[in-house]
């Protein structure tokens, strides 16, 4: 069997890959371990959150799969950081597991152009310019590989001293990277995650936690979708919080925790500790948040956010019931954490496709990156990439002041990266521009040049048409002095009293005002309805022109410095610069002063010569 | 200017080129080995980094001088380069043939003004601000110059920005735990960690800004200004606290077209002493320019004399008694009816209630005593905070301090934190531009284009 594109492994990176290429008519492969359903969620059962939702929202705009399942399977709707600012703010889904996966099936089964192979890879190897993939049966070919392969490069998991091979609980796991390519070297160290134990529905004592029910103002991923129509029955989340004991059972149990007697090598991530990391990080802190979350309907289980451990089976009992509402909860199954090899990210193209191995690219965990979204954009990136580049159109490249996604794609392949990789907000520099309400405006630009023409393309063309108008009515429409909509928009304060003719988009951006209940009312006292998520996207982007044209005066300063041309090898051929730096200058080959800038481990004083230098 | 300079050796005198001294020394730097100049000196043994050998300085057979010369083996070196560096006789005419010569036949080419500093700065053996400190150590007009530029030298001042830098950190990362991380650490904790490293910062941020004086204060070269109606006697007075007929004196008023100035020390000072044109309604063109040039050197002045000839009052003293001066004057004290026209003259100007008669005839060492020691006074007043002298750096920790007032007013009513953070971002760049991070072109420009060749 031959295809244009096969994608190995059918999570999130995967089949929003495969859901991509597909879009472009080409013929499409999903290789994956068998047992395990598409899309499936091992650790937490949400989608979304601060930065991430972000994420799902572009995706949806580019044509992506991620916002119409979650919003199939959301069980509990919030928006996080609600009160900070609508740049900040971002959607958080929790789905039901079971539900999320059956959708991804149901959904990738409707595409005819896609075939699922549940094989287990043998080996991939490069012949007369195709693929060669040997799996467990027998072989295919293909042009382009897409591994997206997850924890399962030699994965092993840990609990206490307990350890089997697997890329999750009751899993197989894939051979390393090295036999399945030769060519191709890891890192020589390996990254870990962990996730917590998983608790008995029955056995919790709900009333002595803090119950988080869902919100239904909180919109829908998915832009065909109505905002506010919910699939599925809705559920709550809890909060339960550790205690001095919880905290001391951990910190008894030093020597049998596998992160700190030394079992475990691999890198952990700093900020998604485990719960033996807060114990001897903090040694202060005794309370910690713990959100109880369901992780699907039907399932009897619960998830305890921010326990993940991998103590032995007893100790994880005895700290989960020392936690106030948890005193006789049972455990369904034991926390653990794996590790697991990736690449390094350098190795890759904007595209993500391979340097030295054309036609192979990488996308999610295998990257070094942690969550769903993350994997699910690098997936959509690898997908659509491929895809374009059988075709000959152009490359699909985001730049990172525009979305969140390039954020991501710049960072890991210009920077190897010593831990887990995970997005938030604080990553981009453009953060005022890269909203959940702007998605559409800012992907509409890269959608369009596929040249598709599916349902979102016309909605999306649509949307944009009547942005524009909208935006030019509050430049032109004036609200008269002394009239009673202007007396309306006035606030209490002495320095909030509106006393001039003003236009709409000045109205828009006073501090006080909420900017969309303010358009709102001007578009009502005019006589004219129009659709709230067109409101929301003007209200917003009106509120935040002077502050974004103020950042972007800065940028431009920077920018101006960043895109300074340079040549690395001149850099690297400077004996007055340390040896580890040139080593990391070499690796990453930054052509600009703005990438050099990127790398980890470059000291100011370092910048400040060579920017000298380059004048 | 651009310093985009090629690589080869550079050579340059590093002492005065213009009057034949004892001794000048000339430094070459940025060559590959010492063996390519080996043939123009007698010594014939190896040459040891760091050890002066006295030597002939040899042309075929001719000898040209004798001399003493120091090899610097980089990158221990000053700037990290090999520098050989050659003690001759100072007579000009000799500098320059030494010159000529290494010019001519061993590939050296004349270095730049700053050219030895600026691959120092290159290679990373000073920082900019070390750039800085060295330029003004070079050029210090006073103990205080001369102990700031050897602080920032040090790199003194550079640790105070870096310190500064990690408050400022802090603080933004406070900001960033309040938008991504608030679910693992709870409203109360995140508002905590906000205000207490805002307060940090602020402190730190205060204490450098306090050494910052406005600009009118030029310490770099403080100038006394002189400033009167015509026929005050300025020219005069300046000429005598030179001892010196520098200033063309005459009674027509309007003598002193435009200014003239000088350099004079004061405990240990030196002060650009200004003799300024009399301001008065001039139809000459000539005459209303230099008008003018007093008024602005009144703004940036460090220390202003006011003279008043009560015999002579025009209209225009009234623009005059509204600028500031640090002392006023009568002056023509030995003229008869010098009281009572002193008298009617601060009947109109009261303001300058308790001032000081001269006579530039009489009384002359007792007001000239009195004179400097307000001079100094003012100097070591200004002086005790270790005020900052550095126009770059001044002007950034202004742009910082209006930046932070812009900011701590929106902490105040704006609950979106996602503009804060914008702001902090605009805050940010100011202060990497204070540790020399983000280096504008100009910025290096303005550096190198102070210094002389052969530094």
């Amino acid at each position: 069997m031959t295809f244009d594109i096969s994608i190995i492994g059918g999570g999130h990176a995967g089949i929003e890959a495969a859901h991509i290429a597909a879009q472009f008519g080409l013929n499409v492969s999903i290789i994956t371990i068998p047992g395990i359903g598409l899309g499936s969620a091992p650790c937490n059962p949400s989608v979304g959150g601060v930065g991430k939702g972000q994420v799902v929202r572009e995706l949806d705009a580019l044509g992506g799969l991620m916002g119409i399942l979650a919003d199939k399977s959301g069980i509990q709707f919030r928006t996080l950081n609600d009160s900070k600012g609508f740049a900040v703010q971002s959607t958080r889904v929790q789905i039901d597991k079971d539900l999320y996966s059956q959708r991804a099936e149901e959904l990738i089964a409707t595409i005819p152009n896609i075939t699922v192979i549940r094989e287990k890879v043998l080996e991939i190897k490069p012949i007369d310019s195709v693929f060669e993939i040997i799996t467990t049966v027998r072989s295919y070919r293909t042009k382009k590989v897409i591994m997206t392969v997850g924890t399962f490069l030699n994965g092993k998991l840990h609990t206490g001293s307990e350890q089997t091979i697997g890329g999750r609980v009751g899993c197989d796991s894939s051979s390393g990277l090295q036999t399945l390519f030769s060519e191709i070297k890891t890192r020589p160290y390996r990254f870990k995650t962990g996730t917590p134990p998983r608790l008995d529905k029955a056995t919790i004592d709900y009333s002595k936690l803090e119950e988080q029910p869902s919100d239904s103002t909180v919109r829908n991923f998915h832009c065909l979708h109505d905002p506010f129509t919910r699939f599925s029955v809705q559920a709550s989340c809890y909060l339960a919080r550790t205690n001095p004991e919880t905290m001391d059972i951990i910190r008894n149990n030093k020597e049998k925790s596998p992160i700190f007697n030394g079992q475990i090598k691999g890198v952990g991530a700093r900020y998604c500790p485990s719960i033996e990391d807060k114990a001897f990080r903090y040694p202060d802190k005794n309370v910690h948040h713990v959100f109880i979350e369901p992780e699907g309907l039907e399932l009897d289980t619960m998830y305890p956010s921010g326990i993940s451990s991998s103590l032995p089976k007893e100790v994880q009992l005895d700290y989960v019931r020392s936690i106030e509402g948890l005193e006789e909860a049972e455990i369904k199954v034991y926390g653990y954490a794996v590790e697991y090899d990736v690449i390094d990210t350098t190795d890759l193209k904007l595209t993500l496709e391979h340097v030295q191995i054309p036609n192979l690219y990488f996308a999610g965990q295998v990257n070094g990156t942690s969550g769903y979204e993350e994997a699910a954009g690098q997936g959509f990136i690898a997908g659509a990439n491929a895809a374009v580049s059988i075709l000959g159109l152009d490359p699909l490249i985001l730049s990172r002041h525009e979305s969140y996604i390039g954020v991501m794609i710049e960072d890991l392949t210009s920077n190897t990266r010593d831990e887990p990789y995970r997005l938030f907000t604080a990553r981009s520099e453009n953060r005022l521009f890269i909203r959940e309400d702007n998605s559409l405006l800012r992907m509409f630009p890269y959608r369009s040049q596929f040249l598709l023409n599916s349902a979102i393309d016309s909605y999306q063309r649509n949307f944009i048409e009547s942005y524009e108008e909208l935006m030019e009515f509050c430049d032109v429409t004036m609200i008269p002095e002394y009239s009673p909509l202007m007396e309306e928009f006035s606030g209490e304060g002495e320095l909030q009293k509106l006393t001039r003719r003003m236009s709409v988009s000045e109205i828009l951006r006073q501090a006080w005002l909420n900017p969309i209940n303010t358009l709102e009312t001007v578009l009502t006292h005019h006589g004219v309805t129009l659709k709230h998520d067109l409101i929301r996207t003007v209200a917003i982007s009106k509120k935040y022109d002077g502050y974004i044209k103020r950042s972007d005066f800065q940028f431009e300063k920077l920018k101006k410095m960043d895109s300074m041309k340079l040549n690395w090898e001149t850099v690297c051929g400077s004996a007055n610069i340390s040896f580890e730096c040139r080593q990391r200058i070499a690796r990453i080959k930054p052509e600009t002063f703005g990438q050099l800038k990127l790398i980890e481990g470059i000291r100011p004083a370092t910048l400040a010569v060579i920017a000298a230098k380059a004048l | 200017m651009k310093f985009l300079y090629s690589d080869e050796p550079i050579i340059a005198s590093s002492t005065c080129n213009h009057a034949n001294a004892a001794l000048a020394v000339i430094r070459i730097s940025g060559f590959k080995h010492l063996s390519q100049f080996l043939t123009f000196f007698s010594h014939s043994g190896p040459i040891e980094p760091r050890r002066v050998y006295y030597t002939k300085f040899i042309s075929g057979s001719e000898v040209l001088d004798d001399i003493c010369l120091t090899y610097f083996e980089g990158p221990k070196s000053y700037n990290g380069e090999n520098i050989l560096e050659l003690s001759i006789h100072g007579n000009t005419l000799n500098t320059e043939r030494i010159l000529k010569f290494f010019i001519e036949h061993a590939g050296c080419r004349l270095a730049a003004p700053g050219e030895f500093t600026y691959r120092a700065l290159k290679n990373k053996k000073l920082t900019l601000s070390q750039v800085e400190g060295l330029d003004l150590f070079l050029n210090a007009n006073s103990g205080y110059a001369l102990d700031q530029g050897l602080s920032l030298l040090s790199g003194n001042l550079q640790e105070i920005y870096s310190e500064l830098y990690d408050l400022f950190l802090k603080h933004k990362s406070a900001l960033e735990l309040s938008i991504d991380f608030i679910d693992d650490v709870g409203e109360a904790t995140a508002k905590g960690y906000f205000d207490s490293s805002l307060e940090n910062f602020k402190n730190k941020f205060e204490t450098l800004h306090r050494r910052v004086i406005p600009m009118e204060h030029n310490l770099l070269q403080p100038e006394l200004v002189i400033a009167g109606l015509p026929n005050s006697g300025k020219s005069s007075l300046f000429n005598f606290i030179l001892r010196d007929e520098r200033a063309i004196v005459s009674s027509i008023a309007g003598t002193t077209r435009d200014y003239l100035s000088e350099t004079l020390v004061i405990e240990g000072v030196k002060y650009k002493l200004i003799d300024t044109a009399g301001i008065r309604d001039a139809s000459d063109v000539i005459e209303a320019e230099g008008i003018k040039r007093t008024k602005q050197k009144m703004q940036h002045s460090f220390f202003s004399i006011l003279l008043v000839n009560p015999f002579e009052m025009r209209e225009e003293f009234m623009e005059l008694s509204q600028l500031k001066f640090d002392v006023v004057y009568f002056t023509h004290a030995d003229l008869p009816g010098f009281d009572a026209a002193k008298n009617s003259v601060l009947k109109i100007y009261p303001q300058f209630g308790s001032i000081g008669a001269i006579s530039l005839t009489k009384n002359i060492h007792h007001f000239e005593k009195e004179l400097t020691d307000s001079i100094n006074i003012k100097y070591l007043s200004v002086t005790k905070d270790k005020p900052i002298l550095l126009d770059r750096h001044k002007s950034l920790i202004s742009q910082v301090s209006s930046q932070l007032i812009i900011y701590e007013k929106l902490v105040t009513y704006e609950t979106d934190v996602a503009i804060l953070s914008s702001e902090l971002n605009i805050l940010a760049s100011c202060l990497s531009e204070l540790l020399g991070i983000v280096s504008p072109d100009q910025i290096l420009n303005s550096i190198f284009s102070n210094f002389c060749i052969g530094k």
